[in-house]
């Protein structure tokens, strides 16, 4: 009761300074949601299957029904709030709702819905606008296929089954070393505009194929508007030798697809490594079309990276590879153990705009990374990905006009910091990228790239998040008091004035009674 | 009707070899059992076709010599089912040969000679969701009470449902279900062979939605994970019923059965394995190695420390393990110091008793990784003389690779049951010109080693290759499967 009243009271508090929170109790989720006509974020502890009201005093809390049960944050009636919906046993879809002081569930919003997601109460991010539509659309898990079903504001219509694109990973155990287990990996939907019409389109590749949904004015096909079969262009996988002498001569099986708008015509244009050549083919209104295929550019040795960037002075994509030196299993487990010096060329070729590339090297530079053993850096390098993990990096709405533009981050050690109005939209990942390989290709002679830099670059998003930053004075920064982790972020609207602020938390573990979530909510 | 050919001329003993067209692609679930009531075992595969359909393909034995090239059975399965075995569930209903065993979500269902689909239990399991693309092989299916007839361990979402061939209730354990939480980020390098993950920290499925912009990728929409140990039936406490058992974490956990074939819920004896911070276990398993009837148990340790070429390993064995009152004492301890190691149990000296076999390999970089890189592998045994083991080898034997020259990866055991057909274990060694070589051990009269000449070869000319030995006709001589790439050779003895 006492932690109740005083989460009611940090909600309601308007300070820019931090207000502290004390939870009282340590919850295994927390979620904000509206749960009336206002707009206002309720806070929403989720323990198992029972949802509390943080800020309720004595509201009963409520169990999510069901043995296979999702639930989720949406914005279904766009109104800006989020509203908790509970998916239950696949079949329906109802919405939390505080009517005469109390909490319940909504009649179905959808029904007859024929999912299988996976057995218990899970969170899941299964409810996000897919078309472009304003309203959220429902990925509906079934075994390891995904199902769409449309929002259109009043209900759900049937939309594609996109096939199997999760991973499911069972394994029944053979051994007093192995586990029964199932893992369900269900990956979240990134539609782009593949067609240059505007709307969100959904390409999804289940490694041997790639399959456009390309939207009309109707939606989502039912269908995939044009398939990629990838395999075709895998190099002949019966003339595969082992050769642990030479290992990356393997890269050549591998098959990597980019996409990019080659030809400036506003469609996107797909780039496939494959077999030792980077084949383009170009886009129309109804998404790649394999039979627009241009002229493949050969390419020697072993590469294993392509990018297409602007590298020369003019706006037409280039095309960079990456290759690497022939390393046997014996200089690897050298590198491994001992030192190691690996050998990398950085090719550009520049771009002619319909899609082709010049088939002379238009930039080449060479990148020698070398170190002490590979497994003291991957130590080393540990470090360094704990402190990724510790680091939360969020984007924020501080001026209430519904994008997202403010960075926050929030260090280990409780330093916040605030850039407002800093990044357009998430396209900054790309730019990232590309502004690596254009400050990495300027210049003449060899690169001068650690491994530190090249790790960050290859697996940073966060960290090509936060180097947008780099060099910029923080609009905020505050050190919050008796700070450690494990720590927590959001950023929500909890006072629905549309403006989000910084609710941050940490474990709190008292010398004496139990553990609780402590923290402060920040106004920006 | 049959690809078969004669193959690898041992002096005592053939092997006709029987080439199995899977109907589709293997989905390495297989298993053999008798299928048409002939009293030979048959073979079963799980295979998946282009219509995005999963069978199961049974191919019979015949006389003890020949497998069907082609499949004599070819069984679509439902969607819904998650994992399959096979056994004689319906012998008490005169139906001839056995029934396969499908697990689905909420129950375990048997396959009855009309195709249908016949219920054996209702359980809520662990595994509830079939995969589309997948179909293994349920394992913890024994016949635990010498009937003739198998119980299943089953592996519910609240721990572990023993019940009998009818399905009725034999035990019932409830365990806590281990949970993972997903990790900051992961990869999935060279067609799955290396994956890497970071795991994520206490708090950070916190606050619903993840707003995390992700490492790699954007957090997946969904993660859930759920997992138990594996039950693993053996005889502890050698009363002639099989007992339940299972591995949390180094705690060792004992589920006695009692005479009426009913299993405790809570555990009857919970062991600690000696266990150190800086060791990993390598290999824990029930073995048979000598004392009395009760099983005993492996217990194979190495260093945590991957930052060397070689690195101490530990290998004891507890004989009558569970009766042991004090596991500080083992009955076997060797030290080795390898790269890798892997310990086997094999009477080599036709005593009656079985020895303990060593297969190590030792990664030799030369001095700070001036040479070519080169692996040796060693092989050992150390004799048994009235339960106790020599800390001397009787034997070593060795042969060094250059890494740089291997050119095939082939998966096998070193010591195997008799090839060659004189009822003794034979040595496999990969040859250096890219087969299989089957050597006997030899009496050298105060010991064994392993003998000079090569008694067979096994031609395994694949780019990717598994090698298994195994009892599949009643001849007592072993034999043996080769899998390579996609196809499957089953090669059958015979004597001559």
């Amino acid at each position: 009761m006492i932690a109740s009243l005083m989460v009611a009271a940090c909600l309601q508090a308007s300070s820019s300074d931090p207000v502290p929170m004390d939870l009282g109790v340590q919850v295994q989720h927390l979620a904000v949601a509206g749960l009336d006509d206002s707009r206002i974020g309720h806070l929403l502890s989720i323990e198992q299957r029972t949802i509390k009201l943080l800020e309720g005093g004595d509201v009963p809390g409520i169990k999510m029904e069901g043995s296979a049960t999702l639930w989720t944050l949406a914005d279904l009636n766009g109104d800006g709030t989020d509203e908790f919906v509970v998916l239950v046993d696949g079949q329906s879809l109802h919405k939390l709702q505080m009517t005469d002081g109390s909490l319940s569930f909504s009649e179905p919003i959808a029904s007859g819905l024929s999912g299988l997601p996976p057995r218990g109460c899970n969170p899941g991010d299964f409810l996000y606008d897919l078309n472009g539509d304003g309203h959220p659309d429902l990925s509906l898990p079934v075994g390891d296929s995904i199902h769409l079903w449309m929002g259109n504001g009043e209900g759900f219509v049937e939309g594609p089954n996109l096939g199997a694109l999760s991973t499911l990973d069972l394994k029944t155990g053979d051994g007093l070393m192995s586990s029964v287990s199932r893992r369900l990996v269900v990956p979240r939907l990134n539609p782009e505009d593949v067609s240059g019409d505007g709307r969100p389109d959904l390409v999804v590749n289940d490694g041997s194929s790639v399959r456009q949904y390309v939207s009309t004015a109707g939606g989502f096909p039912a269908e995939p508007t044009r398939t990629l079969d990838l395999t075709r262009f895998r190099a002949d996988i019966s003339n595969l030798k082992v050769d642990l002498g030479n290992l990356t001569h393997s890269v050549k099986y591998l098959v990597q697809d980019k996409w990019a708008d080659l030809d400036g015509d506003g469609d996107l244009d797909v780039m496939i490594l494959a077999d030792g050549m980077v084949r383009v083919f170009l886009g129309d209104a109804d998404g790649v079309d394999l039979s627009k295929g241009k002229p493949p550019l050969k390419v020697r040795g072993n590469v294993f990276y392509i990018y297409a960037a602007r590298i020369d002075k003019d706006d037409i994509p280039d095309l960079v590879l990456v290759r690497v030196e022939d390393l046997g299993v014996g200089t690897l487990l050298k590198a491994a153990l001992f030192s190691w010096e690996i050998n990398f060329d950085f090719l550009v070729f520049r771009g002619r705009g319909d899609g082709r590339f010049e088939t002379r090297v238009f930039r080449e530079r060479k990148a020698t990374l070398q170190g002490d053993s590979l497994l003291s850096v991957y130590k080393d390098e540990k470090d360094q990905f704990s402190e990724l993990r510790r680091k939360i990096v969020r984007m924020a709405d501080s001026d209430g006009d519904g994008e997202r533009t403010d960075l926050v981050t929030l260090d280990s050690d409780g330093t916040l910091q605030v850039w407002l109005d800093l990044v357009s939209d998430e396209s900054v990942l790309h730019g990232a990228i590309e502004k690596f390989l254009q400050q990495t290709l300027s210049g003449d002679g060899n690169l001068d790239v650690d491994i530190s830099t090249l790790t960050q670059w290859t697996l940073g998003r966060t960290s090509a998040m936060t180097s947008v930053a780099e060099g910029i004075k923080p609009d905020i920064k505050m050190k919050l008091a008796d700070w450690s982790e494990p720590h927590a972020m959001t950023v929500r609207d909890f006072d629905g004035d549309s403006r989000e602020e910084i609710l941050a938390l940490r474990l709190f573990a008292p010398e004496e009674g139990a553990k609780r979530l402590v923290g402060f909510k920040i106004r920006l | 009707m049959l690809a078969a050919a004669v193959f690898a001329l041992f002096q005592q003993a053939g092997h006709l070899a029987s080439f199995v067209q899977p109907s589709g692609e293997q989905l390495g679930a297989r298993t053999f059992a008798d299928a048409d009531g002939d009293g030979d075992v048959d073979l079963y595969m799980a295979t998946l076709h282009e219509n995005g359909k999963r069978y199961i393909d049974i191919h019979y034995q015949h006389q003890g010599t020949v497998f069907s090239s082609v499949a004599d059975e070819h069984i679509e399965i439902s969607p819904a089912v998650v994992s399959w075995n096979v056994a004689d569930f319906l012998q008490d209903e005169g139906e001839p040969g056995c029934e396969i065993l499908m697990l689905a979500s909420r129950g375990a269902y048997v396959r009855n000679a009309e195709g249908r689909p016949q219920l054996l239990t209702r359980a809520v399991m662990l595994l509830d969701m079939p995969s589309s693309s997948d179909l293994p092989l349920w394992n913890g299916m024994e016949d635990i009470d010498n009937d003739g007839k198998p119980e299943l361990a089953l592996v519910t979402a609240a721990g572990y449902l023993i019940v009998d061939h009818e399905g009725e209730q034999l035990g019932r354990i409830d365990l806590k279900i281990g949970t993972d939480r997903p990790p900051v980020a992961s990869g999935n390098y060279l067609g799955g062979l290396i994956r890497t993950t970071i795991s994520s920290q206490v708090l950070a499925g916190l606050f619903l939605p993840n707003e995390d912009l992700g490492v790699i990728a954007r957090p997946p929409a969904l993660f859930s994970d759920k997992s138990l140990p594996a039950p693993i039936w053996v005889d502890a406490n050698g009363d002639g019923r099989l007992d339940l058992s299972y591995l949390r974490g180094a705690d060792l956990y004992l589920h006695m059965q009692d005479e009426q074939g009913n299993l405790p819920e809570e555990p009857s004896q919970t062991i600690e394995l000696p266990n150190t911070e800086d060791s990993d276990f390598e290999q824990v398993e029930w073995v048979d190695l000598g004392g009395g009837p009760a099983a005993d148990l492996l217990l194979v340790r190495s260093s945590a420390d991957v930052l060397r070429q070689t690195r101490p390993w530990q290998a004891r064995v507890f004989l009558d393990f569970a009766q042991s009152e004090d596991i500080d004492e083992s009955d076997v301890f060797l030290k080795v110091d390898a790269t890798f190691l892997w310990v086997y149990f094999f009477d080599l000296d036709a005593d009656g008793q079985r020895d303990i076999c060593l297969s190590s390999w030792a990664l030799d970089l030369g001095f700070i990784g001036r040479n070519a890189p080169k692996v040796d592998h060693k092989v050992s045994a150390f004799l048994s003389a009235n339960d106790t083991w020599g800390t001397r080898a009787a034997f070593t034997w060795s042969r060094t690779f250059q890494v740089d020259d291997v050119d095939q990866l082939i998966s096998m055991d070193t010591f195997v049951d008799d090839l060659t057909g004189d009822g003794q274990p034979n040595f496999l060694e990969r040859s250096k010109a890219g087969s299989l070589e089957i050597r006997r051990f030899v009496s050298t009269g105060h010991g064994v080693s392993v003998a000079e000449d090569v008694a067979a070869e096994i031609p395994v000319s694949a780019l990717k290759a598994a090698v298994e030995v195994i009892h599949l006709n009643d001849d007592g001589i072993g034999d043996f499967i080769v899998k390579r790439d996609s196809k499957l050779e089953i090669h059958l003895s015979y004597r001559r």
